[in-house]
């Protein structure tokens, strides 16, 4: 019999449905991966299941857990499930645990939650702490969550959650908020623990490759509604439906159009930059040492050129672009562009005609209050005669219209728009002063897999007819390896590794290098492999 | 009233009270109350009634048209010390945000020092030096008024400057002032109003206490604090020279910070539905 049964379930929240008719099964024991993009409904089937949903939302259907039915169960009946039964990570470490309670207490709270003596909990928890990899002579339990690292954080996440030995874990994003290298530790620890321990594994993602490398089987939704369901390979090699197929494909990235590489002068380059943030305060007048966060750069960019700037989150790859983008003065060393270190007045004007930017998240990058006209305008100001009126508004059409936009979307507001389209106002709003060369912050990872298809493919095309460079800083080799030549590899503030980037992929030679071309989930092993 | 549509009937009713107090007070600016407040000793200490509806004062003034001139001057102070505190603190605030560094130093510390000083000691010294009335008034509860603005101000505009569309701003080659106006301020705008909504409640009992001890406006302007005042000696024989003051104040200062808890919760985002 199956461990948990989804019939027909539906969730309708503020007059929408928002999940539909979704019927699915786990077995005990095995890894079901469910995929979809933002907004498709698959976190709220976790929620769901476990009986966590906001309220106001009406469920239809049944949830079978180990044949006991829990839609309609009391508040009681649930508690119980949860947490013995059903055990629930979520995608932000940082907001799972309580800041004020130490890593063991937390653990040991749930077991004390369901009627476990004190002393016997303190023994649980020690126990699970253990299980997901964290002994106390390694990390004590009397350590508060800041102390931990994000990776270590995610483990105590799972310890809560496994504490009791559940039947069933639910992972929702697990992974998503965390670097490739530790994204690659915890998925291991998940599937070593769903097999050593029996437990069943429902692992919600939007990431084909993570979810293929682990599931046995594979639900794939979109707009609420299940598209397709079966085993991992079956149904990733011979999609049955036209929009698991346009997911498998947009997986595989755009292939490199071949530039010539940019020759003379650089457009771009740093020289020994060191950029450093105040320690702490000691006292009343002293502070501790600063910390560098960039540690030596040298690079310099060719008119032109594609570059790949790689590395985990602290390893000080945004402060060195927004060193580079002259946004924060370096501690010593000089940034030059076209030849002439970073200006003020005039000089910045023009050199930032040369160089602009597009950030991470373009909901932050827009000023919400502003009309997309004027957002994309902005950057005009740099020009040596601004244009207006009508030659401005013409500008500013043109410039939306290169990144497939209707000009008259310049009327409306930033929110008005989808993800995938407001990270191309951001984009037009860089290109409208026609820049040789743009610094894209990892410009792509808020957005799903078929919207990143369609801003990379955009940022090809403009590479190969205008000859614009780009320095693109991101932490997925995938995007590295489709729209890159040369790859510069940072840690700990300095560039360990740079090169081709097929070289640098292909035959790593930096430890750090290698351990990350390692971690990054592949959907064509997790496919090469035999079927289970 | 099709702006009032999808407020709480606790802000809708708020802000009727308030659009009422700015009608009383315009009244009487225009001077149609002004009849009421001749002396009239024969009508002396009247009950409320049809022709005096809060009744008279020992001086046979009508008490109702002495609220009303009240509302006038409470008004007025309190709006002018939040203009005050909005002139000077939004600036400092922008500054040390802004700046940073010594400057930043400089406006805390300035914040800590007003924060910690009197309020009433302020308005004593000012008095000594301006002579009391309603601008010392002013003055005294405005200063009082900036370092909340500042503080406010420094907070938001900081969180605001990590957003990357100020970043972006720059890299646009906007300078410092037309971020502080362009990006920051339209951002900011929201949480001022929230801010002088309450300031302007805490300013109407400032006003009121200051008038009370004889610091705010002076006579003949007429003032709920001063009316309260002149009021305790006649407590047992008039009660209503105390009780309308008393309830316009306290009224007052209800519907402002209705009115404030109102606009917060609609510019919080997570209270939007």
């Amino acid at each position: 019999m199956a461990l948990l049964e989804l019939e027909r379930l539906g969730v309708r929240l503020g007059g929408r449905m928002l999940l539909e008719d979704l019927s699915l099964a786990i077995e005990p024991g095995r890894v079901l991966g469910l995929i979809g993009e933002s907004g498709s409904g698959k976190s709220l089937t976790a929620l769901a299941i476990a009986g966590l949903l906001p309220p106001g939302a009406t469920v239809t259907g049944q949830v079978r857990f180990a044949g006991q039915p829990l839609v309609g169960a009391g508040e009681r009946a649930l508690c119980q499930v949860r947490g013995r039964g059903i055990g629930l990570v979520f995608q932000e470490p940082a907001t799972a645990l309580n800041p004020l309670l130490t890593i063991g207490t937390q653990v040991a709270e749930t077991a004390r939650a369901h009627g476990v003596p004190a002393a016997e909990a303190a023994a649980r928890a020690a126990a699970a702490l253990a299980r997901v990899g964290l002994p106390a002579e390694r990390v004590a339990p009397q350590r508060y969550p800041h102390e931990l690292s994000g990776g270590q954080r995610q483990r105590v996440a799972i310890a809560l959650a496994v504490a009791l030995a559940p039947r069933l874990l639910i992972a929702d994003e697990p992974t998503t908020a965390l670097d490739v290298t530790t994204q690659a530790q915890i998925l291991a620890l998940l599937t070593d623990l769903a097999r050593r321990e029996q437990m069943a594994l429902l692992l919600i993602s939007h990431d084909l490759a993570v979810v293929a490398g682990l599931a046995d089987e594979i639900a794939i939704l979109r707009d609420g509604r299940l598209v397709e369901h079966g085993a991992t390979r079956r149904v990733l090699r011979a999609p049955a439906s036209d929009y698991t197929r346009a997911l498998v494909r947009d997986h595989a990235l755009p292939a490199l159009a071949p530039v010539p590489a940019g020759g003379g002068e650089p457009l771009l380059s740093a020289d020994d930059l060191v950029c450093s943030y105040p320690g702490p305060r000691r006292g009343f007048f002293g502070r501790a040492a600063a910390r560098r966060a960039v540690d030596g750069v040298s690079l310099a960019l060719a008119a032109g050129e594609r570059v790949a700037l790689v590395g985990e989150s602290g390893s000080g790859k945004s402060t060195l672009v927004r060193a580079l983008l002259g946004l924060e003065p370096p501690a010593a060393g000089t940034v030059r562009i076209a030849g002439q270190p970073l200006g003020r007045g005039p000089t910045l004007r023009r050199q930032r005609r040369l160089l602009q930017a597009v950030f991470q998240d373009p909901v932050a990058s827009l000023n919400p209050r502003h009309r997309v006209g004027r957002i994309v305008a902005e950057p005009l100001g740099l020009l040596e005669a601004p244009p207006a009126g009508p030659a401005r508004a013409a500008r500013v059409a043109a410039a939306l219209a290169d990144v497939g936009l209707d000009p008259a979307a310049a009327e409306r507001y930033p929110h008005e728009f989808s993800g995938g389209q407001r990270q191309r106002i951001a984009i037009a709003r860089a290109l409208v002063v026609e820049p040789r060369l743009l610094v894209l912050d990892e410009a792509v990872s808020a957005l799903d897999a078929s919207l990143r298809t369609q801003v990379l493919e955009l940022l090809l095309g403009l590479g190969a007819t205008r000859r614009l460079g780009y320095l693109f800083v991101t932490h997925d080799l995938g995007v590295v390896r489709a729209v890159t030549e040369r790859t510069l590899v940072m840690r700990a503030g300095r560039i360990v590794e740079q090169g081709p980037t097929a070289e640098v992929l292909d035959h790593p030679r930096h430890p750090y290098t290698r351990e990350l071309v390692a971690a990054t989930p592949s959907l064509e092993r997790a496919l090469a492999g035999p079927d289970r | 009233m099709s702006a009032l549509r999808g407020w709480p009937v606790s802000v809708r009713l708020a802000a009727l009270v308030l659009l009422g107090y700015a009608l009383l007070a315009l009244a009487s600016l225009a001077g149609w109350l002004d009849h009421g407040l001749a002396l009239d000793v024969a009508a002396r200490l009247a009950p409320p009634s049809g022709r005096h509806w809060f009744g008279t004062d020992p001086l046979g003034r009508d008490v109702f048209a002495m609220v009303a001139a009240g509302a006038r001057t409470s008004l007025a102070v309190a709006l002018g010390a939040v203009l005050v505190g909005l002139a000077a603190g939004t600036p400092l605030g922008l500054l040390a945000a802004g700046r940073g560094g010594l400057t930043d130093e400089l406006v805390a510390r300035g914040n800590d020092l007003l924060f910690a000083f009197p309020a009433l000691l302020l308005a004593v010294l000012l008095s000594a030096a301006l002579g009391p009335g309603a601008l010392t008034a002013v003055v005294a509860i405005g200063v009082f008024n900036v370092p909340v603005f500042a503080r406010l101000v420094r907070g938001s505009a900081l969180s605001l400057m990590t957003r990357d569309f100020v970043r972006a701003a720059r890299l646009a080659g906007r300078g410092p002032l037309a971020i502080a106006f362009v990006h920051l301020l339209p951002n900011l705008a929201g949480l001022l109003l929230v801010q002088a909504a309450i300031q302007l409640a805490l300013g109407i009992s400032a006003e009121a206490g200051l008038s009370y001890v004889g610091l705010g406006a002076q006579p003949p302007a007429p003032s709920w604090g001063r009316m309260l005042n002149e009021a305790q000696t006649l407590v047992g024989v008039a009660p209503w020279l105390a009780v309308f003051p008393g309830l316009a104040l306290a009224l007052a200062v209800l519907a402002l910070g209705v009115l404030g808890d109102g606009l917060a919760a609609r510019l919080d985002p997570r209270g939007r539905r």
